[in-house]
């Protein structure tokens, strides 16, 4: 099967000698184009330090990180710029990623400029229009401040953002556990459609095992920085295999 | 003798904002009842109420809140009567709160020993204070020495932890616990949930329970209120509720609900 992304034996060691962490140990996984592909685990267990790694906003103490068959790490200038736009974030808290004086449409402007995309202001101007209506947003509110929307527009807002430069992986950090469950349901369908639509990869990270269930098709489960289990979401869920995926699945409080 | 069996009841509660053409009625005409030792749980999306709600039992809303209507009893007394001065010495020591964020609801200069002793000595004047502090962390199970870190030094998980052994410093009645888990992790989350159910049984706390997650219903609360822009829209006892919900905004919200199993049909 054609791979988007692969993972081999990665390390991430943050510090040196005694006082070193070992964040991420020996990881191996891929994800396929158009797949959601999620990562559970509890807070500090490294799913965020791989994610970093990934987008090389961390550099691995060893391993190797392909991109399309090409080796992530030894990308630079033009072609490290090119992963740059393939390969986008979406972060758990919306209002904290956009810069609360900037009016939301400007904030994707400014993104478009730095990469160069569309010829003019007014160009960028109606890329932006386009994008926030391929998020479910009325265009015209583009011109607005952060503050004037709720967490759920927020959240399409970056998530309007991520796709502006039309990337092929979006490695989504919690997106949607700051939400309620209804405005939760509606941006777990956006992602499916932009899934549908774009053949846009995830790589999902979460700690909420029924929302990893409902909208991943293949998941790891991290533990201490390694990768414990790994498999099809329904396989990992319904049976279990290793102890922590049982104690982590034993926790969720359920009905 | 309906005050011996429930410590809170609210009756058509309205909290209302702005005026005129502007008004929002936050809270319209709510009613729900706590009873002693018991658990309920107060349900709905952001911007439904709930947490304005549950504010005003102690007139804790924002200062812009006009309290229009209603009555909450606590005890059998209204708290909406009660002057200013009457209420500060009921908050913190016969209801008191925890709230999502446990980070952000500790001065982050003090130890936590010193935020709990501030607790303390605001309501009650007779206690060794040490000790007390001693047998608050206990009771959250914290070692003794936590009361000597500040609040960088420990886990979310941890501080939620200090922050119920401080809303217990003076053994409240009702404790109204606002999303108390929403920020920490599902096996940290796992925790505090045993722990405030411990605490129910061992102490005859009662929890007014605010939550988004249907999950922690089940749960935790004996009862469930679903509320809907203001109103309670449906009421009940847990399983009928959660299983044969009757109003549409419950089925909608039950449908939104990520199921572990999805049920194979």
């Amino acid at each position: 099967m054609e791979k988007l992304l692969t993972v081999e034996n990665l390390n991430v060691i943050y510090g040196k000698g005694k006082d070193s962490v070992h964040a991420v140990k020996d990881v191996t996984f891929d994800i396929a184009p158009g797949e959601i592909f999620g990562l559970v685990g509890e807070s500090g267990c490294g799913k965020s330090s791989l994610g970093k790694a990934i987008v090389r906003l961390t550099d691995p103490a060893s391993g190797r990180i392909d991109f399309n068959g090409d080796d992530v790490a030894l990308m630079k200038g033009k072609e490290l710029k090119t992963y740059r736009q393939e390969v986008q974030m979406v972060f758990q808290d919306p209002y904290g990623s956009l810069n609360p004086r900037m009016k939301v449409g400007n904030a994707i402007v400014d993104v478009l400029d730095v990469h160069r995309i569309g010829k003019d202001r007014n160009e960028r101007r109606a890329q932006v229009a386009e994008l926030f209506d391929a998020v479910g947003l009325n265009p015209e509110w583009a011109w607005r401040y952060p503050h004037e929307f709720s967490g759920g527009q927020r959240q399409r807002i970056c998530i309007a953002r991520a796709l502006s430069l039309d990337p092929k992986l979006l490695v989504a950090d919690e997106p949607v556990s700051a939400l309620d469950v209804s405005v939760q349901a509606e941006i777990l369908e956006l992602l499916e459609d932009l899934r549908a639509q774009r053949q846009l990869a995830f790589l999902f990270v979460s700690h909420d095992l029924a929302v990893v269930r409902n909208v991943c098709d293949r998941v790891a489960v991290m533990y201490n920085g390694e990768v414990v289990e790994m498999g099809e979401v329904g396989d990992v869920i319904d049976n279990p295999q290793h102890e922590y995926t049982r104690t982590l699945l034993a926790a969720v409080p359920a009905f | 003798m309906t005050e011996e069996k429930n410590i809170l009841e609210v009756q058509d509660l309205s909290v209302h904002f702005g005026h005129g053409e502007e008004l929002v009625k936050a809270v319209d005409e709510v009613s729900f009842t706590v009873g002693r030792g018991e658990t309920i749980a107060l349900v709905g999306e952001s911007g439904s109420g709930k947490s304005i709600s549950a504010l005003a039992l102690t007139r804790l809303a924002p200062r812009a809140a006009v309290y229009a209507g209603g009555r909450v009893l606590f005890n059998g007394s209204d708290m909406l009567l009660r002057s200013e001065r009457e209420l500060r010495d009921i908050r913190g020591s016969q209801i008191s709160y925890i709230f999502q964020e446990p980070m952000v609801s500790f001065n982050p200069v003090f130890t936590i020993g010193w935020q709990i002793e501030e607790a303390i000595r605001l309501h009650r004047k007779d206690v060794n204070v040490a000790g007390e502090i001693e047998r608050l962390l206990d009771l959250v199970q914290l070692p003794e020495r936590s009361a000597k870190a500040y609040p960088h030094q420990m886990s979310g998980g941890q501080l939620q932890r200090c922050m119920i052994a401080m809303a217990l410093a003076c053994s409240p009645e009702l404790l109204v616990a606002d999303e108390p888990t929403t920020a920490l992790d599902v096996t940290v989350q796992r925790e505090i949930l045993n722990l405030l159910a411990d605490l129910s049984q061992k102490v005859n706390l009662s929890v007014l329970m605010i939550t988004h997650n249907f999950g922690i219903v089940a749960d935790l609360a004996s009862r469930v209120y679903v509320m809907q822009t203001g109103k309670i829209v449906e009421e009940g006892g847990t399983k009928q509720v959660l299983y044969e919900p009757r109003h549409d905004y419950t089925k909608q919200l039950m449908a939104a609900v990520p199921r572990l199993h999805p049920a194979k049909n």
